[in-house]
């Protein structure tokens, strides 16, 4: 056995346990508001943004609360602590990431997927 | 001749493309094995059929460009990623918006590379050419955009059937010895493929010889006729290929050959319109596209007037040359990639080294400048606040990066050493397949809710995974049957070694690629695996916390090796010599981390840190307990760790270069790898602070306003009502204003006219460009008015009747306008952007002030609202700022109130309450001499405490009756006097309200130290690369 060879085995069995155990500790999973691991760890939840006209923005707490309902049905007021992501009106799909706090669900950041221009689906005349 | 126009023209030169890339291929690997006059014939035919690809390739690009130039829009292409309004050098950037046009972006980077080579004569040429020209048929197959067969089952069905077939008929035909031999046979058998080729792929179905007249359509049995036509030539070109060869040997080169050039015709004729696609054409119609919109049965031959534009942020100047060089670094991989696959195919294991390493170099090179660049561009467009987001795309491009200086480390190992040679070609065949499996991630959609910015499916994700797993295949095949020829040193490295340092370098750096690779691929492994696992939560730190010990592990590799590669010692040895740049990193590291401290900087992850060991996560568990006080211990050090490794790094290399400068003048020419290690180390300190130190200024800190909220509620937003200075940490911010034109203008230009109206962009005398959109009657130049005369010159032209706005603009008489009031035309910037002006004044000292201008960028189309950062540089740090929010525009408009109220009455505008006072008569009074009769109406204003007066004038000047309106621009009133009824003293007011307080915007600002670090690296690293490019290439040149 060369020293090399050694070496790569070491780095490479603690690099397999290290991400072992930081996936199964860190890393997220695509669920709902009702999932009980929401309360714990933070999650991905995919949904679509309803009840517009209830979300508000609060320029002084700097706090944006909008209503989501998740893929499963359930309905949960979201808390994001900056300003409406811009293009939030046109997401036909968004993914809150986040999880339960002492206010409710807190997103950490919010993804939007929104209808891309390579998707152009008609024309109109102009 | 309506197939050389355009579109058709476009085909034309896809499909030579395709059909002369497979000639080239099988030319070339027929060279390859030939020897004599056959090879040299061979040889000839390899080039120009390469020749004829290349030139094609300029074709696609030529005839793709055109139409975008003359704005073709009933070409889909077109219309969906261009505009009229679109400036020509971003024209160019249509070509990386849409996939097809990217594939047409890497295809013509590999033709224009493998020139450097056909021309070069070599004993690796033919078969490094077939490499490249077999990825060159893929690459075009993927704009072919033909249907083929009717369904992957059946072709692959046909492909067995095929098989035995080619296999007996060949046993049987050169066990007689048949298809006597002749040079221009040979190349007419090739042109005949050719040609036919063409002919097959055109049309919509694959068969279509839409040039051909009606009643030649090909369908029902005369498909088959062709299909088997070109089945049979497909054998027959097997055969005739493999004529020479001698009786009791199968060539499996050639009998792959024969079997794929085989099935691609076959495949290419089809029997049933249309269910696997081939490929995607960009020169697609309109049409074709939307076969059932509406106005495509009422107008078969409609063209849209305009297109519907490139994605804004593609609309910049970044964007024109970020992915050309991104492509190229990706396009220069193959060439190493072509060199390592001949040295296996001609059993030649290390002859590949010297000829592409300077390739190798090279590509990492430009690939490496392609993501910097990238990393700038999302700096200064998007408003992420960084340069770096560890998305999937950004990482498709790092990954290969990383694979690729671990191979050009391998490589300068071989050649000192003879060593690691196995894992070198691994290393460099792997960065190949990983750009092409970066492309499969960002092109095929599956990346899905990962990441922002892929390309969605053309439905070329089955044709990519193909190539991905046909390469792979091929690699490993190859690899496998060569594995234990290929030579291996015995002898062991010692550990204190430059080769082992360089080894480690490598692992160093390839784990790291493994790590963003895994962890890029979830989706991936989700598909497959059925699972449902998601990226960790917090991307950044997730990344941080394993790359940061591979950054750590670099800075030190690279100084010891640096020292143990150039035998830099004292007399004492090389641990002597090492000691000064040990001491000067950590004197510099203690200054930096004491001013860090003093200054009172968080570092970023600080409170993801804390989490690692909060209780309620870790649990009770004594083991948990553990690991996580553990982990929390190396992590929490992990950054000063970093920062003394890289500042190690930087010395160490400092003082190799000067050494090497010193020892004589040839250390000019081999000080490239020296200098490269200094520019990665100052780009990682660059990172370190301005990632690890950023800080949200923008904080409110008006400590009443949060007293009430949970310590949590970071507020790193500050709303900025125009006018009203405000406190964030460091300066003082005003919002003054959206930019508006400042007179004098210049440079006046119409982009657009429609018969009413025409669009004119000018330069204001700040140097901005900005557009008005106007009606056209008004500034017809006199004279040249065709119909019913109509000037703005004069009432005398003037003739009864409506205005009709033919004749030629005055643009002369509309400058002098717009210099006399350029407000009044209420001129936007160009392409929908807005400025806000921000005047930041810096608290320490007031006389220090500055102007950043953010943009908003309001885009009707996507009815979207894309806000850019401005930055203010200072030497030190970067001050980053952009519009988080902003007002809707609808509150900016003004709302207009019409009152009919007596004497004495009140009416309320929400919180404003108008009184009318009285009425008075000014017939006749100071500065109303010209009226008959003049009557004003005093009307009160009140806002909480504030009272304001308006006087609105009525008038009557012989049958004509006026208004003189006024203003409160404190309230942002205008009140006019419609009318007063004698009768009752009631009078109708027209009242025009502007909200001053709907302007506003809420911004956030960032500073990020030491920003200038990582730019001067690249610099400092680029710099490296060329001199160690140059390099080789002498030597290269001189052996």
């Amino acid at each position: 056995m060369k020293t090399s060879h050694i070496i790569v085995l070491i780095v490479l069995a603690l690099f397999v346990v290290g991400l072992g155990i930081n996936f199964s500790q860190s890393a997220s999973v695509y669920t709902g508001f009702s999932d009980p691991s929401a309360r714990s760890r933070q999650v991905h939840i995919v949904g679509t943004w309803v009840d517009r006209e209830q979300s508000s923005y609060d320029p002084q707490r700097d706090l944006f609360q909008f209503a989501m309902e998740d893929t499963l049905g359930t309905v949960e007021t979201v808390l994001y602590y900056d300003p409406k992501p811009t293009n939030f009106e046109q997401a036909e799909k968004i993914v809150v990431i986040g999880g339960y706090e002492d206010q409710g669900f807190v997103a950490e950041k919010i993804v939007m997927k929104c209808p891309s221009k390579y998707e152009a689906t008609d024309i109109t005349a102009n | 001749m309506d197939f050389l126009t355009g579109g058709k023209l476009g085909e034309l030169f896809v499909s030579l493309a395709f059909a002369s890339s497979l000639v080239a291929m099988v030319s070339y690997l027929l060279a390859d094995q030939r020897e004599g006059l056959d090879k040299a014939s061979w040889e000839k035919m390899g080039k120009w059929s390469f020749l004829l690809h290349v030139g094609s390739v300029l074709g696609v690009v030529a005839t793709l460009f055109g139409l975008i130039y003359t704005q073709q829009y009933q070409y889909h292409y077109v219309w969906s990623h261009s505009s009229n309004e679109l400036p020509v050098h971003f024209m160019i950037s249509c070509f990386w918006e849409g996939q097809e046009g990217s594939f047409l972006l890497w295809s013509l980077w590999h033709s224009l590379l493998a020139l450097l080579i056909v021309f070069k004569p070599s004993v690796w040429r033919n078969s490094v050419m077939m490499i490249i020209s077999s990825i060159e048929l893929i690459l075009t197959s993927m704009l072919l955009g033909v249907y083929v067969g009717d369904s992957w089952v059946t072709g692959i069905f046909l492909l067995l059937a095929l098989l035995p077939g080619m296999y007996f008929g060949y046993q049987y035909l050169s066990q007689r010895g048949q298809l006597a031999y002749g040079g221009n046979f040979q190349l007419m058998g090739s042109l005949l493929s050719l040609m036919f080729m063409i002919g097959l792929m055109r049309g919509q179905l694959g068969f279509g010889f839409d040039w051909l007249p009606e009643t030649w359509n090909l369908s029902g049995i005369t498909f088959w006729i062709y299909s088997w036509a070109a089945l049979g030539f497909g054998i027959f070109f097997l055969l005739y290929l493999n004529r020479q060869t001698k009786n009791d040997q199968i060539n499996a080169w050639e009998l792959a050959a024969g079997v794929a050039l085989g099935s691609v015709l076959l495949l290419s004729t089809g029997f049933e319109p249309s269910f696997w696609k081939l490929g995607s054409t960009p020169f697609i119609e309109l049409k074709t596209v939307f076969p059932d919109n509406d106005i495509y049965q009422q107008f078969p031959d409609y063209v849209p007037a305009n297109g519907s534009g490139l994605n804004p942020l593609l609309q910049n100047y970044w964007m024109v040359i970020h992915p050309p060089t991104l492509f190229l670094g990706f396009a220069a991989t193959l060439i190493p990639f072509a060199y390592v696959m001949a040295g296996l195919m001609r059993k030649d294991y290390d002859g590949w080294i010297k000829p592409a390493l300077p390739w190798v170099s090279f590509s990492v090179m430009i690939l490496g400048v392609g993501i910097i660049m990238g990393g700038y561009w999302a700096y200064e467009t998007l408003n992420f606040g960084g340069y770096w987001n560890w998305d999937p795309v950004e990482n498709g491009s790092l990954v290969p990066w990383l694979c690729g200086v671990a191979s050009l480390h391998g490589l300068l190992i071989y050649r000192r050493t003879k060593g690691y040679l196995k894992l070198t070609m691994l290393l460099v065949i792997g960065t190949f397949l990983l750009v092409l499996y970066s492309t499969f991630l960002t092109r095929s959609g599956i990346l899905g809710e990962t990441s922002v910015h892929t390309f969605t499916d053309l439905g070329l994700s089955g044709q990519l995974l193909l190539l991905l797993g046909v390469y792979s295949v091929f690699v490993v095949v190859t690899m496998w049957t060569r594995w234990k020829y290929i030579p291996t040193r015995h002898e062991e490295s010692k550990v204190w070694s430059p080769e082992f340092m360089l080894f480690l370098g490598i692992l160093v750096v390839s784990f790291s690629g493994l790590l963003i690779l895994l962890a890029t691929s979830l989706p991936v492994f989700n598909a497959i695996f059925g699972t449902n696992v998601a990226t960790p939560p917090h991307v950044q730190f997730f990344y941080y916390q394993w790359n940061v010990w591979f950054a750590i592990g670099f800075g030190v590799v690279s100084g010891l090796g640096q020292f143990l590669w150039w035998k830099i010692k004292t007399s004492k040895g090389v641990a002597d010599a090492l000691f000064r740049p040990f001491l000067l990193s950590v004197i510099t590291g203690v200054a930096v981390l004491a001013t860090v401290w003093y200054a009172d900087w968080d570092f970023a992850y600080e409170s993801k840190l804390a989490e690692i060991i909060d209780p309620e996560t870790v649990g009770t568990n004594w083991f948990n307990k553990a690991f996580a006080y553990l982990r929390f211990g190396i992590m929490t050090v992990a950054d000063e760790m970093l920062l003394f490794s890289s500042l190690f790094g930087f010395f160490a290399n400092l003082d190799v270069l000067v050494a090497l400068v010193r020892k004589n003048r040839k250390g000019l020419k081999v000080m490239g790898g020296t200098v490269v290690h200094i520019g990665f180390a100052l780009m990682l300190l660059g990172i370190l602070f301005s990632s690890g130190y950023d800080r949200v200024i923008s904080k409110n800190l008006r400590p009443q306003d949060l007293a009430n909220f949970p310590e949590q509620e970071k507020v790193d937003n500050v709303a900025l009502p125009k006018g009203l200075p405000s406190q964030i940490q460091g300066y003082n911010v005003t919002y003054r204003g959206r930019k508006e034109a400042q007179a004098p203008i210049s440079d006046l230009q119409v982009l657009e006219e429609s018969p009413l109206r025409f669009k004119a962009a000018f330069q204001d005398a700040t140097g901005e460009r900005f557009a008005v959109t106007l009606p056209r009657a008004p500034f017809i130049k006199p004279g040249t008015v065709k119909s019913a005369e109509t000037s703005a010159h004069g009432s005398d032209e003037r003739e009864d009747g409506l205005p009709t706005p033919e004749g030629d603009l005055d643009l002369a008489f509309l400058e002098q306008k717009m210099n006399e009031d350029i407000k009044a035309f209420g001129a936007e910037l160009i392409n929908n952007r807005t400025q806000y002006g921000l005047e930041f004044v810096e608290l320490q000292d007031s006389s220090k002030s500055f102007v950043l201008w953010p943009e908003a960028e309001i885009n009707e189309e996507m009815q979207s609202i894309i806000a850019h950062p401005s930055r203010k540089i200072y030497w030190n740090r970067d001050v980053y700022v952009f519009t988080s929010s902003l007002p809707d525009p609808e509150n900016l408009e003004p709302t207009y109130h019409s009152l009919t109220m007596g004497i004495g009455d009140t009416a309320r505008l929400g919180e404003l309450k108008l009184v009318m006072a009285n009425l008075g008569n000014f017939t006749g009074a100071k500065g109303m001499e010209q009226y008959d009769v003049a009557a004003a109406a005093f009307v009160l204003a009140i806002q909480q405490r504030d009272t304001f007066m308006a006087r609105p004038v009525f008038t009557i000047q012989g049958n004509t009756p006026g208004m003189l309106s006024d203003e409160i621009p404190e309230l942002g009133l205008e009140m006019a006097l419609v009318s007063i009824d004698p009768a009752t003293d009631q009078v109708a007011l027209q009242v025009r309200q502007e909200n001053p307080k709907a302007d506003y915007v809420i911004i956030k600002a960032i500073t990020k130290p030491m920003i200038n670090l990582l730019w001067l690296g690249t610099f400092i690293l680029t710099a490296g690369f060329l001199i160690s490019i140059y390099r080789r290439v002498q030597e290269n040149k001189r052996s």
